[in-house]
């Protein structure tokens, strides 16, 4: 087993030292003339304005913790499933034992995806629909106005 | 027998003693050097001449006979281009974003069983690690985003972690079904028990595709989340170049951008390659089980059955990896990008769900017909096993 894990690790060493090489192999062979204008980030032929790190929606934070809980449950369970078969040629309570107990886990996740489903926290744009309310309701406002 | 071991051989032929350690690195120069970094090449070659046909156009013609080394000379010329660092850039990041990148999709290489006696590292987790380490890939996409200091690939680079990480749970739910009708993590294993099922009980299940309805389900959404990770049109919004400019690899110039569409292109190939494996039955072709063939020749003492063998499951293998890919170049070519809240909704509303209960149904069938496929169960009925 040893050996195995030697022989994905030199898989994983070479890969990644491959691009550095690379690189610094094409540094012998390609041109350098660095100008101020080239330096710049690219915006669309215009000059950089103010900073690229600018505040960006939190979903994808919100999307990044749900991830999280479920590729925990999924990574626990692996091992868990893995021993189903094994349980089910043993017999008797084991298989059901098993089965109890990765599935009552998945069960509570499922319960929460639910929950978030409902709350709309999987939804990318959750505030969409608000929004569209709030803007049914000036119309209205303003139909109401007309009307009147 | 994993490649180290087999390439080791040498030193009985050549009455060496070299340390094991040096057969691991030629292992994996053989297969990143010599199978994985030219068929991704070739690829960008196949993509162009196909992209050419479905818009009846020629292609690729000049470079070679029927621009064959076309992918070469791209190689080439951006080996030679100028390597831009805007000034800005957090250099440190930025040059560590490509190695992540190549090693999450080259490095997981090691898990694909080419044959049943070519495999990289022989692992009993073979199949955890190859999902391990191919997430190295959304860290390498996220962080050269995010070091280039650029607002157009901070959106890419963002965009394609989100939809990598969330796509990664319907990919994790369709592979732990396999482990689940499979007791194993070992692919080595995983491939072997999808022989086809003989009468004396020495076969396996057939392909787990058609191990029960749940499966073929199964494999459908693997199939889609896998197009998703490796950012393949439908899901290439993290370059989206209508409205990302170049999405996360704006700022890559000459062999940087080079390395990344490399890892891109591996990425897809290594998808292929794991789905080929634990769905599609790897080397196994239906009616025959390929280790049982016999040539009856030999070179002295050694039978020329295992080489023989071998060589007839690579192409076996390598004939279902090239039709997995046709039909994601076929995709990219028929169907339109998605918005970015369709791409979400298909995944947490529908993929999760029903690979949900799918994994549910896949133990349940396991259960209650004790490990059996569809296609033993029929045998069975039909008194043929």
């Amino acid at each position: 087993m040893l050996q195995e894990l030697g022989n994905a690790l030199s898989f994983v060493i070479l890969a990644a030292l491959l691009p550095p090489i690379i690189l610094f192999l094409g540094k012998f062979f390609r041109p350098s003339f660095p100008h101020e204008a080239k330096l710049t980030t690219y915006e669309c032929g215009e000059l950089p304005e103010g900073s690229a790190y600018v505040m960006f929606n939190n979903r994808f934070y919100l999307v990044a913790i749900v991830f999280l809980v479920f590729d925990v449950e999924v990574a626990l369970l692996f091992p868990i499933l893995m021993l189903f078969r094994e349980a089910i040629e043993i017999g008797g309570d084991t298989a059901f034992q098993v089965f109890a107990l990765a599935f009552s886990f998945l069960g509570v996740l499922f319960i929460g995806l639910i929950y978030e489903w409902k709350t709309g926290d999987i939804d990318w744009v959750k505030d969409a629909i608000d929004r569209r309310d709030v803007l049914l309701e000036k119309e209205k406002l303003v139909d109401g106005g007309s009307a009147s | 027998m994993s490649l180290a071991e087999l390439l080791s051989g040498f030193n009985g032929i050549l009455g060496l003693s070299l340390p094991m350690a040096l057969f691991s690195v030629l292992g994996a120069v053989v297969v990143i050097l010599l199978f994985a970094m030219p068929v991704g090449g070739v690829a960008t070659y196949i993509e162009r001449k196909i992209a050419a046909d479905f818009q009846e156009r020629i292609g690729p013609n000049r470079v070679g006979p029927l621009g064959l080394l076309q992918f070469l000379a791209d190689g080439l010329k951006m080996f030679m281009k100028e390597d831009t660092i805007s000034k800005n850039a957090d250099k440190f990041i930025y040059n560590l974003a490509p190695s992540l990148v190549v090693a999450g999709a080259l490095g997981a290489f090691a898990a694909v069983p080419f044959s049943a006696y070519v495999i990289g590292a022989d692992l009993n987790i073979g199949i955890f690690y190859a999902m391990a380490i191919g997430s190295f890939v959304s860290l390498g996409v996220l962080l050269g985003a995010w070091s280039s200091e650029n607002k157009w690939s901070l959106l890419g680079g963002m965009r394609g972690a989100a939809q990598i990480v969330s796509y990664e749970i319907p990919l994790g739910l369709a592979v732990l079904s396999v482990i689940t009708i499979s007791g194993t993590m070992s692919m080595h294993e995983l491939v072997s028990q999808q022989a086809w099922p003989a009468s004396g009980g020495e076969g396996g299940h057939f392909w787990n595709i058609f191990h029960n309805p749940f499966m073929f389900i199964n494999f459908f959404i693997y199939f889609i989340a896998a197009l998703a990770e490796c950012n393949r049109t439908p899901f290439d919004l993290p370059e989206a170049e209508s409205e990302l400019v170049s999405g996360f690899n704006t700022e890559f110039s000459g062999m940087r951008f080079g390395l990344y569409a490399l890892a891109e292109f591996a990425d897809a190939i290594l998808f292929a390659c794991i789905a080929t494996a634990i769905f599609l039955g790897g080397w196994h072709v239906p009616f025959y089980d390929l280790r049982s063939l016999d040539v009856g020749l030999s070179i002295g003492d050694a039978s020329l059955n295992p080489l023989i063998q071998t060589i007839l499951m690579i192409g076996v293998f390598l004939a279902k990896v090239s039709a997995l890919i046709f039909i994601v170049m076929w995709i990219r070519w028929t169907l339109p990008r998605l918005r970015v809240d369709q791409l979400m909704n298909l995944c947490w509303k529908y993929l999760i769900p029903i690979a949900f209960f799918n994994l549910v149904g896949a133990a349940v069938w396991t259960w209650v017909f004790e490990g059996q496929s569809m296609i033993q169960l029929l045998g069975k009925l039909m008194g043929v096993l």
